[in-house]
């Protein structure tokens, strides 16, 4: 199982956003630490296939990831979502799960599961716009994992979560990175800095630093900042 | 003498065997996998936004009792009345921008194009219901032919569609709705524009033909290129 | 039920080949399998050509494992005739006599006349020209005439 990115760039306008990225990546937790800006969520919504790079190629397993073949073994949790208006919780895990190709028994199992995991089982059929910011980001965990990903991308999953909840959260990602290739984009630095194996850091369209939490030293904060500074 | 076609239908026979009972359940649990499109497309009218449909199918029947009683002069009324029907059903189109859910679409295996492919094949065929239905009712009162009465009917609503459309693809912003308003007002008023201008005593009626057939053709242009655009979120660039 | 339909007859193809079918069946499955690895659902009524010969390629593996005495075609039809006793005389004619053809006119014949397959894809699969398998098939079809009515005098 193999994430590859061959000089990847993004340019609009006159601004390059992502400038010829090229790793590889294998199953684990990779965190991908940056400031707002950097380019982070750009690069991301390119290994998603939701946008196209103006060069370089992106493929998984040799598929480009263009193709619905990766979509349907893609778990994505945006920066911001949105919910159509008056979806429960439940509609909307459905919903999504019609879209991604989940037949209607199996989803119903699946739902009630996730519901269960992320906490949301008494919440599930109250409408979207009664949650807190903490629990519709836990919904938009649990829609990621519908469809058992083989890449998941997350990008800033923690906004909204008190300490408690970052710490459930914490767990289910490195459960989920024993088999599959997960990247944590964020800024704030103690997400990635218990349950990442690779750290990666990205300035104004390039990775600066790409390494493991042993290279990186004791305090990932110190280390980030001296970084960017 | 065995002839060609003996021995054809008797190869029909060779090495027949039926799958077994383990088989089948593979079959089962495969088969499922391509079949989902079916759910896809029952989900979306389900949450096709009942309110918007509710207003738009009311509208029509109004629209369609007056259209029984009235004059000719009915016919210019329902023409520029239909493209706020068109508004409706554009708002149901533009859902997944305007309610955020486009990227979570657009990662989704069926993806934001398939979601907007579907959206618009149930709004075209309502659409195309509402028009030839409305000029089957106008055809006795104005006279026309009933290909012109669907032309002068559909006119307007298609011009809507269209540049509802470009709009929409050329202008990301959540606010584009309200150019959207400002194209259905310039539809609405074209049939009033035509009548107090008397643009039918200056240019042959049958101009509409190959006007229409122009309209449509973009029009078409336009749904594809933005059901394609559902692929490449290239407007999310922040 | 489009893809039942092909299933069935990909294990009727696989069957003419190992003789055995529960080792027909197993083969079937894991010849979709591959081919849903790199492609979609949809494609499978698309690219036959592809998925027999992923087919074929796993029946000759099978064929390099086992040994070779232990083929046994005339026990495992009588066997199968329990199975599906209808028609069961008929099948054995022409089963006997097909296996009297060299092994790959065998398998354009049953392709082409068993599983209706397009003689563009069975060039496909079996890697030589449509010209090619037209004579070929021709040919079949004069032998197996010949053993037809061969085996019909002899009762």
């Amino acid at each position: 199982m193999e994430l590859v990115l061959d000089r990847v760039s993004k340019q609009y306008q006159n601004k390059i956003a992502v400038d010829r990225i090229s790793m590889t990546l294998q199953p684990g937790v990779i965190g991908l630490l940056g400031e707002n800006g950097a380019g982070k969520t750009t690069l991301m919504r390119m290994v998603c296939g939701i946008l196209m790079p103006s060069g370089g190629t992106i493929t998984f397993d040799g598929r480009d990831v263009s193709e619905e073949m990766y979509r349907d073994v893609l778990g994505y949790l945006p920066q911001d979502f949105g919910y159509y208006p008056n979806f429960t919780g439940r509609d909307f895990l459905m919903y999504m799960s019609a879209l991604k190709g989940i037949e209607k028994s199996a989803a119903k199992r699946k739902c009630e599961e996730l519901l269960q995991i992320v906490n949301l089982e008494e919440a599930a059929n109250k409408k979207i716009k009664t949650y807190s910011g903490g629990m519709k980001q836990r919904l938009g965990i649990a829609q990621a994992v519908l469809n058992n990903p083989k890449i998941l991308i997350l990008d800033e999953p923690t906004a909204g979560l008190d300490p408690k909840e970052r710490v459930r959260f914490r767990n289910l990602i490195a459960e989920l990175g024993k088999d599959s290739i997960v990247i944590l984009s964020t800024h704030i630095v103690s997400d990635v800095e218990q349950i990442a194996d690779r750290i990666l850091m990205m300035k104004s369209g390039q990775i600066i630093f790409d390494g493991s939490r042993k290279d990186v030293g004791a305090d990932l904060e110190a280390f980030y900042l001296s970084n960017f500074s | 003498m065995m002839t060609d076609r003996q021995l054809k239908h008797a190869l029909k026979s060779a090495y027949q065997i039926q799958p077994s009972e383990q088989g089948r359940a593979f079959l089962r649990r495969y088969e499922k996998r391509s079949l989902q499109m079916h759910a896809v497309i029952k989900t979306e009218l389900r949450y096709m936004g009942m309110k918007s449909l509710l207003a738009g199918v009311f509208l029509c029947a109004i629209l369609f009792c007056v259209a029984r009683q009235g004059d000719i002069r009915v016919q210019w009324t329902a023409s520029s009345v239909l493209p706020l029907f068109a508004l409706v059903l554009s708002a149901i189109v533009g859902k997944s921008e305007r309610y955020g859910m486009e990227e979570l679409e657009a990662s989704s295996r069926f993806s934001l194009r398939f979601v907007r492919l579907i959206r618009m094949l149930i709004v075209g065929v309502l659409s195309c219901a509402v028009i030839f239905i409305l000029a089957g009712i106008l055809r006795k009162l104005s006279g026309f032919g009933s290909m012109m009465t669907v032309c002068f009917v559909g006119f307007p609503y298609l011009l809507n569609v269209w540049g509802s459309l470009l709009i929409t693809r050329k202008w990301h912003a959540k606010d584009n709705i309200y150019g959207c308003v400002g194209m259905t007002i310039c539809s609405c008023l074209l049939p009033f524009f035509a009548k107090f201008t008397e643009l039918w005593s200056y240019i042959d009626m049958r101009m509409i033909y190959p006007a229409m057939f122009l309209l449509l053709m973009i029009t078409i242009r336009e749904s594809i290129l933005y059901v394609k655009e559902g692929g490449d979120l290239t407007w999310n660039l922040c | 039920m489009d893809l039942e339909v092909q299933y069935e007859k990909l294990l009727r193809y696989c069957y003419m080949k190992v003789k055995d079918r529960y080792v027909a069946e197993d083969i079937v499955q894991e010849t979709y399998l591959k081919f849903w690895q790199n492609h979609t659902y949809k494609d499978t009524g698309k690219e036959l050509a592809y998925l027999y010969t992923i087919a074929r390629n796993l029946c000759v593996e099978e064929f390099r494992r086992r040994k070779p005495e232990s083929i046994d075609t005339i026990t495992d039809v009588k066997a199968d005739e329990k199975m599906n006793p209808e028609n069961s005389l008929n099948r054995l004619v022409i089963e006997s006599a097909l296996e009297q053809l060299p092994e790959d006119v065998r398998e354009m014949m049953m392709l082409r006349f068993t599983n209706e397959m397009a003689v563009t894809d069975i060039a496909k699969i079996v890697g030589i020209s449509r010209f090619a398998v037209h004579r070929r098939i021709k040919e079949g079809l004069s032998i197996l005439r010949e053993k037809m009515e061969g085996a019909g005098n002899d009762d």
